[in-house]
């Protein structure tokens, strides 16, 4: 069904039909919208969830990590001094396998205090082990955040996903969006080692430093795996509801002088510079690059620091 | 660039965004692409604000605010005594006020209705203050009738009545969009 929505409410929207065990969350601008449409969703009994409305971005992460070792789907929102505030507890999600989903506002840090876009709060948590995303669109922040819990909760990443998308300028603007019933698009959620009472076990305990490594060694594994899942998860979208995405969307780059690399919202409006450029004359198109896809790939795409994971996509696609 | 860009002049309260977002949702009735926004800042109850919508036929790309705007639509008269409403406007851009009296600005279109006094008429109030932003549509729709062909940018008037339906219950919404439309003069 297509209706005019912001960028927020089309994150809460996919939340609600994802349908989460456990929501906690504190509300910031510009992300209050999102964590303010689900817990109305689930007072008015159209998501069946607990919401946890915790006292800070730091709690509302560790109720999330309560929740996920215990095996529920989990769902969180933030931005900005909210993220940094919780950047503890979000290195403990991913080095204990969480598939947590959050959408982050980007929003940037203070001071000076300044409640608009940018990407430096994501940008800090480059190094935790979280999958990030950029979208453009309120549709693509919809579809992004559906395809976020299958691809973190697949068994070969079981990472934690971040869905950034710009403050204000996607959280609160109005566009067309066309909602899905997802069916089984997202299978249910089967965590390994979740807490069982029966069979009691240690988590988070010490471990010395060979095994920190190879605990650190299956986050990189999994990260690399990720790009099989996100891109299985792609087509079968695809092919589900016609939509169609990638790691990264190019825009008339075939004869580019010029490329502009960007993420989020930017990408759209470059692509717009770049038709008035290329009507002057000048071959400057865009790619507005990385839009889904994690750390290294959007390194490997910005032309600097080729990483690893870069040169193995580029075998496997060769 | 053919997008139809039109920047609402209001004051905090008064439902500028979400007559924004009816004239977004009215376009994608009318089978076009919309966009709507409202200036982000420091907002407040009372104080003059501003909000945006970008309507073509083609996917929208751009999430700026409005500097150049087809049409200036200022749902409170009285913000024009500190806001400069004519800002930026296009060259033979529209203004629409929403006032008892024609206010005639020189290279401009101006039109009126009283959107107020429409709203006041059927008692459609909310906390004590006349609703303005679902009149406004049934008025902005008659400017698509006025300048058939040359205001592409503007949504219909059955459009518009199915977008304040799809957000409003009270009927009475939609029947003050149809004064305002019956008001506006050629």
């Amino acid at each position: 069904m297509k209706k005019i929505a912001t960028g927020n409410k089309a994150v809460a929207e996919a939340v609600k039909q994802a349908g989460p065990d456990v929501v906690a969350a504190y509300p910031i601008t510009p992300q209050t919208e999102i964590v303010e449409s689900i817990a109305d969703y689930v007072t008015s009994g159209q998501l069946d969830s607990q919401y946890i409305p915790v006292e800070s971005e730091h709690s509302a992460m560790a109720a999330c990590i309560g929740a996920s070792i215990a095996g529920a789907r989990t769902f969180t929102a933030t931005s900005s001094q909210g993220l940094v505030y919780m950047h503890e507890m979000t290195n403990w999600v991913a080095g204990a396998r969480l598939p947590i989903v959050m959408a982050n506002v980007n929003r940037s840090l203070g001071p000076g205090w300044n409640i608009w876009a940018e990407h430096t709060d994501a940008m800090q948590e480059r190094d935790t082990g979280w999958l990030q995303v950029y979208v453009s669109t309120v549709q693509e922040a919809y579809d992004t955040t559906l395809m976020a819990f299958r691809i973190a909760e697949h068994n070969d990443v079981l990472l934690p996903v971040m869905v950034n998308l710009d403050g204000f300028a996607l959280s609160h603007i109005m566009q067309p969006l066309d909602t899905v019933e997802p069916g089984d698009f997202i299978p249910p959620l089967h965590l390994p080692n979740a807490v069982d009472p029966k069979n009691p076990g240690g988590y988070g305990t010490l471990t010395a430093p060979a095994d920190h490594f190879r605990f650190r060694w299956e986050i990189e594994r999994s990260m690399r795996d990720a790009a099989n899942v996100i891109e299985e998860t792609h087509k079968d979208f695809s092919k589900r509801f016609g939509r169609t995405y990638g790691f990264t969307e190019g825009y008339k780059c075939d004869d580019a002088d010029v490329v502009v690399v960007s993420l989020g919202t930017l990408g759209k409006e470059a692509e717009v510079a770049i038709d008035i450029l290329r009507e002057e004359g000048i071959k400057s198109p865009s790619i507005s690059c990385a839009k889904r896809v994690s750390r290294r790939d959007r390194c490997g795409c910005a032309g600097s620091a080729r990483s690893r994971n870069l040169t193995w996509r580029e075998r496997k696609s060769s | 660039m053919t997008v139809y860009e039109i920047r609402i002049h209001s004051r905090g309260g008064q439902g500028g965004v979400t007559a924004a977002r009816l004239l977004a949702m009215a376009a994608l009735h009318d089978g076009k692409y919309a966009t709507a926004c409202p200036f982000y800042g420091a907002e407040r109850r009372g104080a003059p604000v501003v909000s945006f919508v970008r309507i073509d036929d083609y996917p929208i790309r751009i999430y700026s605010q409005i500097r150049e705007p087809d049409l200036v639509v200022v749902l409170d008269a009285s913000v024009m005594e500190t806001v400069d409403v004519l800002h930026g406007i296009k060259k033979g851009g529209r203004v629409f006020i929403n006032s008892a009296h024609l206010h005639e600005f020189a290279g401009f279109v101006t039109y009126n209705v009283d959107l107020t006094g429409i709203a006041l008429k059927i008692n459609l109030m909310v906390a004590g203050s006349p609703i303005l932003n679902t009149s406004v549509l049934g008025a902005l729709a008659k400017i698509g009738i006025i300048t058939a062909g040359s205001a592409k940018g503007i949504v219909s008037a059955d459009s518009a009545k199915s977008a304040i339906r799809e957000m409003f219950t009270d009927e009475r919404n939609v029947s003050a969009s149809d004064a305002a439309y019956m008001e506006m003069s050629a």
